[in-house]
């Protein structure tokens, strides 16, 4: 199976769940948890089931392509099913035969693993799920967003796609991996991992990163108060990016982290908040007329 | 192997006539280990008590958990609860019946009021006098309905550290609950929890026997189980996964180091255990033996295969959650996943190995100890002065002081390593190993090594390392209370109980004298933290987490409570010498002299106001009796000095020699108080006396707080001859 058909194959199976097949956020994110589908979706009443593909940027596991396991940038397949199905494990072991694993004659774990994103007041519950002893997928109960508690819990679902292919193709190396047929993702990914890692490591300015963060920070702040929801969000991944680039850059020192993470963490909140009131004044619309029990 | 191979007799007897087999599973999501465990534990103890207050006649009662599911067995269920009797009682008896016996209108309003014939009214002897008592009878209900309501309270009332909701339920639990199969015989008892109604329906296992399937009866539930391919008994699974995995690594040609700890999380990540042997690459063998087993039990939950000799070899013993289907499959799996680990692992110590150690110090300042505590070059700093201070304190020849000085330059130089970024349980073992590497003396690599420690029951052996993890732990301490950090209730998210925990070790296990106040000073001051109400409420902070440390250890001794606190109550201030009174104090309270001893110390310090700092004047010493008690307390006090004792037995023993030295008191106390008026008229003799009982309180006052010892009443053991005169 190649890696385009993993994710053909998972997005079809979750189209066929009745998740909105989203596209890929298309500002940087470390996560697919960030992007907007899930993290502001998950605030609120209103039902909501979404699948897609995140490209993560994650620059202090660049490797300059050398690395068989570490990327700059890494495919996320990210589902997120709010409320919380009854049968939600039951619906991920579905998937993995959708992708042609068949569970019993692999050993399938979930491990507890919890997850917390401070930065953005969010932290759930969970498993990492293992096949034969590989990490395959992160499954998070959302508890918190935003420092928010949900009324609806959210499970989250999120395949490490490059693990997957790996381990369906027996590929020690993410480059070996075959992408389509007949072209590798070393083929494709490998000069953008050389040049990406010299950049978050070597050639990005500090200063100029500096400046990024005050600006983005600053722009974020004033269309949280101007009621502008999305474009202040936008504005707090671009933070947090930047941010990433500064640590990889070993440029963060430990009273700077500090006050550079809780600014990023003002907005977020903010956003949070502010989205909450704006679906509440549109009078929560995926409720679809259904009260709203607080 | 099969299961069938060895059958417990998991349906033990049938049931009575009356009595049934209750069982009640609580169906979830994977439970992390230690919930299951937990949830045993807290089923175990909960459930008696409950069936009990409920009238509910039982035989044994039994808690399991798999990471499905947490299930009650109870035996012998009796079908209908005990008779409910209850007791009122009335007026007297000679208020209730006139002199004719006939019963009086006071007994007649009496029983009517309890809803009883006033012929039925029984007499009581209590301790009151003789009373009528109403006494009624309710026949007890039936036992089915009663567990519909207790069950559920039962589920309700596990608590667990990390709960979660789901859906759009409100309901708290360690992961949702998502089945549940309540049992009393043939017959569902009919009640819900968390949204989930009570069935018969239980799961099997999630790739072997992914159905529902329906359990007959109570009595067949571990056998409907082990068809779903679910062993319920922890002890089952353990002693399966035991055999199983020694097996595998005999098949490796070796044999498993069989972890206890990975072992008890193993038994709970599986509800079908098989066990298989696989292989890596010989090569992988160069690295150190400590970064192997990490990466084997740690992340991939292997048991690592040693041969006799005790060499590692290139293969481990790995359990499946499953059957024997395509285990080849699942070896190769987990062959490929270990060796890119593996791979990983070398790689970390390559790059690792370009530096040594001592050049990446530098790089401390950005790594955070605590969010407001600065940078972990800050630590290292203080921990260098620190590490001065504590061998100047304890005597500390050149060569000690000069290593404890050194490892203490390096302790925290592994947190800036690939290694540990990638493996942090390992952080003070990687340290150690580079150090060794390095070429640094073996003290030093050793003192870096065990800085972490005790963890478990593994304590720091060597002088340094004991050495550097106590100024590690101080520093903490001082540190984030000075910032107001205080651990409240379960939480504790600056491991200060931890803390606190080691330095108590330490010190017990150093049989270090050095006193809490100067630790806690010699911290402070690599804060600079000058205030002195700081500096105070953080020193009364840490003999309170010493105090509650100490208390439960010595407990756990087998020391009754009051021993314990009349022995702290004298202070905590050295934790050798607060654990050696307790222990002498336990001691002496079996011995003959206690109760003499206890009442001579009781009245004596029941009549001297606490602060009562008199002097005695030999002049206005008039009696024999008071001469007498003079003498016995000038000789007693005279060698009071705490000896320098090479042993915590030695310091018990010299406390309890003094303890029985002290025992000489109790007749001239006695006599004392027999021949002797405290309160006499003339106000310099009555200070005097008050002065000499004063003299016999302040003998005892640095070994223990009297006043804190039960005696005479359940709680203190080991109960005196005579009780204490009240």
């Amino acid at each position: 199976m190649t890696f385009q058909e993993l994710l053909f194959g998972l997005e079809r199976f979750w189209a066929a769940q009745g998740c909105v097949i989203v596209q890929p956020y298309d500002v940087e994110v470390g996560a697919g948890t960030m992007h907007p589908a899930t993290f502001l979706r998950a605030l609120g009443p209103e039902p909501w089931r979404a699948a897609y593909v995140q490209p993560s940027r994650r620059p202090a596991d660049a490797r300059y392509g050398q690395n068989p396991n570490r990327l700059y940038q890494h495919h996320q397949y990210q589902v997120i099913l709010k409320p919380s199905p009854d049968a939600v494990q039951d619906l991920y072991v579905e998937s993995l035969r959708a992708v042609g694993i068949r569970p019993p004659d692999h050993d399938l774990r979930f491990l507890e693993d919890n997850w917390e994103w401070p930065t953005g007041g969010a932290w759930g519950v969970g498993w990492q799920v293992l096949l034969d002893g590989q990490e395959i997928s992160q499954f998070t109960y959302f508890q918190q967003v935003g420092g928010l508690d949900l009324p609806l819990v959210s499970a989250e679902l999120t395949y490490g796609t490059e693990r997957i292919a790996q381990f369906i193709q027996r590929k020690a190396s993410v480059f070996d991996l075959e992408w389509a047929p007949g072209i590798t993702y070393g083929e494709l990914r490998r000069q953008d991992e050389v040049e990406q890692s010299a950049h978050a490591f070597t050639s990005a300015d500090v200063a100029t990163l500096r400046a990024l963060f005050d600006a983005y920070d600053r722009e974020g702040r004033r269309l949280l108060e101007a009621g502008l929801v999305l474009p202040a969000y936008e504005h707090l991944l671009k933070c947090s990016h930047v941010f990433n680039l500064l640590d990889a850059r070993g440029a963060v020192g430990v009273a700077e982290r500090a006050s550079l993470l809780g600014r990023c963490r003002v907005i977020a909140r903010g956003c949070a908040e502010r989205y909450l009131a704006q679906r509440e004044s549109m009078g929560w619309p995926l409720l679809r007329g259904q009260a709203h029990v607080a | 192997m099969s299961p069938e191979r060895r059958r417990r007799t998991d349906t033990e007897a049938q049931p009575q006539p009356g009595r049934a087999r209750l069982v009640f599973e609580i169906g979830t999501e994977e439970l992390p280990p230690s919930a299951a465990w937990d949830g045993i534990r807290q089923l175990q103890e909960s459930a008696g008590t409950a069936l009990n207050k409920n009238r509910i006649d039982t035989g044994e009662i039994r808690a399991y958990a798999t990471p499905r599911r947490l299930v009650l067995t109870v035996a012998q269920v009796a079908l209908r609860q005990r008779e409910l009797v209850r007791e009122v009682r009335g007026p007297a008896v000679r208020a209730a019946f006139g002199p004719d016996g006939a019963p009086t209108p006071a007994a007649a309003g009496f029983a009517r009021a309890q809803g009883v014939d006033v012929a039925a009214l029984e007499r009581r002897t209590t301790p009151q006098g003789e009373y009528v008592y109403a006494v009624r009878r309710e026949a007890g209900g039936e036992t089915r309905a009663a567990l519909a309501e207790l069950l559920p309270a039962l589920a309700g009332r596990l608590s667990f550290p990390r709960a979660m909701r789901w859906g759009a339920g409100t309901v708290r639990f360690a992961r949702p609950v998502r089945w549940i199969v309540a049992l009393l015989g043939e017959d569902v008892i009919p009640c819900a929890f968390a949204g989930v109604e009570a069935g018969r329906e239980t799961a099997g296992h999630r790739t072997l026997h992914p159905r529902r399937r329906a359990v007959p009866s109570a009595q067949q539930y571990e056998r409907s189980l082990r068809a779903a391919r679910v062993l319920l008994d922890p002890d089952d699974r353990r002693r399966r996964i035991e055999e199983e995995v020694r097996g595998a690594g005999r098949g490796a040609g070796g044999r498993p180091i069989l972890d206890p700890d990975l072992l008890d999380e193993t038994v709970q990540l599986v509800e079908w255990p098989t066990a298989f042997a696989g292989r890596f690459e010989p090569e992988f063998l160069s690295l150190p033996r400590q970064i192997l087993i990490t990466v084997m039990q740690h992340h991939q939950k292997y048991f690592a295969v040693e041969n006799e000799e005790g060499t590692l070899l290139p293969a481990f013993a790995a359990v499946r959650d499953g059957g024997t289907r395509n285990l080849d499959g699942v070896r190769e799996g987990n062959e490929w996943v270990l060796r890119a680990r593996l791979a990983d692992a070398r790689f970390f110590f390559d790059e690792d190995r370009r530096r040594p150690l001592a050049d990446r110090v530098s790089r401390l300042d950005d790594v955070t100890f605590l969010e407001p505590l600065g940078s972990m070059a800050a630590k290292t700093a203080r921990l260098g002065a620190l590490a001065g201070r504590l061998s100047a304190a304890l005597g500390d020849d050149f060569a000690t002081a000069r290593a404890l000085s050194r490892a203490a330059a390096l302790a925290k130089a592994d947190l800036v390593t690939q290694m540990v970024r990638e493996l942090p349980e390992l952080q003070g073992v990687v340290g150690g190993l580079y150090a060794r590497l390095d070429g640094e003396p073996e003290t030093v690599a050793a003192g870096i090594q065990e800085q972490y420690l005790p963890r478990g029951k593994v304590l720091p052996r060597t002088p340094v390392g004991a050495r550097l993890a106590l100024i590690d732990h101080i520093d903490t301490l001082a540190g984030a209370l000075s910032a107001g950090l205080v651990p409240s209730g379960s939480q504790d998210p600056y491991g200060l109980r931890r803390a606190a925990n080691a330095l108590v070790i330490i010190l017990l296990d150093q049989h270090w004298p050095t006193a809490i106040p100067d630790l806690v000073g010699f911290a402070l001051d690599g804060y600079g933290v000058a205030d002195g109400a700081v500096r105070a409420r953080v020193l009364e902070a840490v003999r309170d987490l010493v105090r509650q440390r100490l208390r439960a250890a010595l407990i756990d001794e087998g020391i009754s409570y009051d021993t314990v606190d009349a022995a702290l109550g004298a202070g905590v201030d050295s934790p050798p010498d607060a654990a050696a009174r307790a222990r002498a104090l336990w001691a002496f309270r079996r011995a003959p002299e206690f109760a003499g001893t206890y009442t001579a110390f009781d009245r004596a310090a029941r009549i001297v106001p606490p602060d009562y700092d008199g002097d005695v004047r030999e002049d206005l010493i008039t009696t024999p009796a008071e001469r007498e008690l003079w003498d016995a307390v000038r000789a007693a006090g005279r060698d009071g000095r705490t000896p320098a004792a090479a042993t915590a037995r030695d310091l018990a023993a010299y406390y309890e020699q003094t303890l029985r030295r002290l025992s000489a008191l109790a007749v001239p106390v006695d006599r004392f108080f027999t021949e002797v008026l405290v309160m006499a008229e003339d106000e310099a003799v009555r200070r005097n006396r008050l002065g000499l009982l004063a003299g016999v309180v302040r003998l005892l006052r640095p070994i223990a707080d009297l006043s804190r010892l039960v005696v005479g009443e359940a709680g203190g053991e080991g109960k005196p001859a005579r009780v204490s005169q009240r």
